[in-house]
């Protein structure tokens, strides 16, 4: 009989082939009491020599799997450092001369003592270096408990290739190994949709599914299974009328993504002939490939904050320009909209990292960070009206709350653009100018936003955490981050209906645009352009090009009649499978 | 009998001590004879261990007193304050 697993899509793309389980550390550390120094000296050189043995491995790995150039080098660099001269080896060995304890248990101690250190640190970017601790001390425990290091680790070539990889949890190092060895998917217990490593399988294009309860228990490996990573399930034993079907899609992905690159662009059009735009959420200009590989319409979001992470100096105009003018001139005439950096205040170069405050997402920040102290977004405005000149940029404002916050922005526009007459610098005067829908009270009152501006963007993924009250991290809260909460429903049609009266456009940039399911809905509402991550729209075009305007108008009437969000679910999944 | 030697540092970079700095002060430290600690906020580590480093949580802003003893603690010294004064190499 098939056998149905159901976890979270990370990344879109199905997959048939055998499962190869990751082995983890089965040993339980158990405490053993030495007896005698002859006993201490040999523990102490057992230890020394697991970390001799842990060092050659992360060698071997640097050595084989990353070039020069890789990020991930450095994070090897650090593991090597741990174990090379470090407390964390040292302070073991003490133990077991102290105490008379074995090694795998003087390690664990060590090391559950720097992970409550680390724990209770006011850095966030020292407390997120547990998972570094955390790799370094059980790779040494793997090899301390005798057992061999993970297969995808080992040297043999191409032992994965075409598997389908379970794990308990991949870390960044493992994702980059396992795509190196052609493996055809990922599938995870545990880890967050916006984890690092998440993150990571999509920049590679690695389907991939998380969530997946005790998957390790249920599924063997050498098994044959089929993955779809679209809608995050595992099918395990399928029969044959499954694997026929699951085989058709697969030929037909590979049919479509080859003439998707032939014909980048094409239109996503309805059964009506009702035409919607698809665009890109992008935060890197290098996403700008994938952009034109996935055929979208431009860029509905670009991220600028990630022009500030990890340097010493913020970006000069100079810089935000050269950036816009390269991302201009490779969207080859595709519209641009640029979002202008969302900072928190520690997130600035020169600032004090530990001055991180309570609740960022309700502080000062943003938008409201930048009109506090102009000069944070003076270069970055300037760069925008000078790049504007140069093809078609949209200009874009996060969290906007009020329309005092909305004229004192303008305050600041019009400073740079007299900055820049004085100079004599070529610029544009009048950018089409945009506002971000993500608080509820610009929702609320989008109607007195609508007749200022050019164009409204409802963020649904903020909108919906804090209509909710509830952050969208936190797993324990899922059941009240509901994104089709009926709420929702009714701000999106609000400010759609806002943005019709003033006849400008309103988008929806969000993982919601990016669900098959939720876009007859949207539609329905009256949106008319979605922006999401490029790699969904090959799927998002596929989904739109089965819909009736008017079936979804009707589906969008009845699910706003609604109660709960569940009951929305169920109405949006039914009319899917209808 | 070689001198014990002292010197304060402002941390201007950045992230403060986080794992690359620590990393790369560690490598510096590791490369002199002289036995160097590294005290913060009441609490002092050797300098060549990157874990106890990190673990004095010193962010941006943070002074960091440097003790060195051994026969070339001078020149100890000397490149640990050229290298937290550059900023560990950090680009602008």
């Amino acid at each position: 009989m098939t056998m149905l697993l159901l976890g979270t899509s990370i990344m879109p793309g199905v997959a048939l082939g055998p499962v190869h389980k990751v082995e983890h550390n089965s040993g339980k550390v158990e405490y053993c009491k030495l007896q005698n120094t002859g006993e201490v000296e040999s523990e102490t050189r057992r230890l020394e020599e697991a970390v001799e043995t842990a060092l050659a491995e992360l060698e071997l790995i640097r050595v084989r799997f990353l070039d020069g150039s890789d990020e991930l080098a450095a994070l090897f660099n650090t593991h090597l450092l741990m174990l090379k001269n470090s407390s964390m080896v040292r302070a073991s060995l003490q133990l077991i001369r102290d105490t008379y304890c074995n090694a795998e248990w003087a390690l664990m101690q060590q090391r559950d003592e720097l992970l409550r250190r680390l724990d209770v640190m006011n850095d966030p970017y020292l407390r997120g270096r547990r998972d570094d601790v955390e790799q370094v001390c059980d790779r040494v425990q793997r090899i301390l408990l005798r057992q061999p290091p993970p297969r995808h680790e080992r040297a043999n070539a191409n032992p994965l290739a075409k598997r389908i990889i379970l794990s308990h949890q991949f870390s960044a190092a493992d994702i980059i190994i396992l795509q190196r060895q052609g493996a055809a998917a990922l599938l995870s217990e545990r880890g967050g949709i916006t984890s690092h490593s998440a993150i990571l399988a999509r920049n590679l294009g690695l389907p991939m599914i998380t969530n997946l309860h005790r998957a390790r228990h249920y599924l063997q490996s050498g098994e044959f299974i089929i993955m779809d990573g679209e809608q995050g399930l595992v099918l395990a034993n399928p029969n044959s009328e499954l694997l026929r079907r699951y085989r058709r899609t697969r030929r037909r992905a590979g049919w479509r993504e080859r003439r998707g690159a032939r014909m980048p662009g094409a239109d996503a059009v309805t059964l009506d002939g009702t035409k919607i735009q698809l665009r890109a959420n992008i935060s890197n200009p290098g996403d700008v490939e994938s952009v034109k590989r996935f055929g979208a319409d431009g860029v509905g979001l670009y991220r600028t904050e990630w022009l500030y992470m990890n340097r010493e100096q913020a970006p000069d105009e100079n810089e935000h320009y050269r950036v816009y003018r390269q991302l201009l001139e490779r969207l080859e005439g595709r519209v641009l909209t640029i979002r202008l950096a969302e900072l928190e205040p520690h997130q600035l170069p020169e600032r004090d990292p530990a001055a991180a405050p309570g609740n960022p997402a309700m502080g000062l920040r943003s938008l409201r960070l930048g009109l506090n102290e102009p000069e944070i977004f003076a270069p970055q405005l300037r760069a925008i009206l000078r790049a504007a000149t140069l093809g078609p940029l949209r200009l874009l404002l996060p969290m906007v709350t009020n329309i005092q916050e909305l004229n004192r922005f303008l305050e600041l526009y019009r400073n740079a653009a007299d900055v820049l007459e004085r100079n004599g610098q070529l610029h544009e005067q009048n950018v089409a100018m945009g506002i971000m829908i993500e608080v509820p009270a610009a929702a609320v009152c989008a109607d007195l936003f609508a007749k200022r501006l050019d164009f409204l963007a409802i963020g649904s993924n903020d909108l919906t955490q804090y209509t909710l009250a509830a952050d969208r991290n936190d797993g324990e809260l899922s059941h009240v981050y509901e994104p089709l909460h009926p709420s929702l429903l009714r701000l999106i049609k609000g400010v759609q209906k806002a943005a019709e009266q003033a006849r400008i456009p309103a988008y929806l940039c969000g993982e919601l645009a990016g669900e098959p399911e939720c876009l007859p809905l949207l539609i329905g509402l009256g949106l008319r352009e979605l922006s999401v991550t490029p790699s969904k729209l090959p799927g998002m075009r596929r989904a739109l090009a089965k819909l009736w305007l008017k079936e979804s108008e009707q589906l969008a009437a009845t699910a706003l009649q609604q109660e709960t969000a569940l009951e929305i679910n169920t109405l949006l999944r039914k009319a899917a499978a209808s | 009998m070689n001198p014990a030697l002292e010197r304060r540092c402002l941390l201007r970079n950045r992230l403060g001590l986080h794992v690359r700095t620590a990393g790369l002060l560690a490598h510096t430290a590791s490369r002199f004879q002289s036995r160097i600690r590294v005290a913060h906020n009441g609490r002092e580590v050797d300098a060549e261990d990157i874990m106890e480093l990190l673990m004095l949580a010193a962010g941006r802003g943070s002074t960091l007193h440097l003790h060195a003893a051994g026969p070339d603690a001078e020149q100890a010294l000397e490149s640990l304050e050229e290298l937290i004064s550059t900023r560990f190499g950090e680009q602008p």
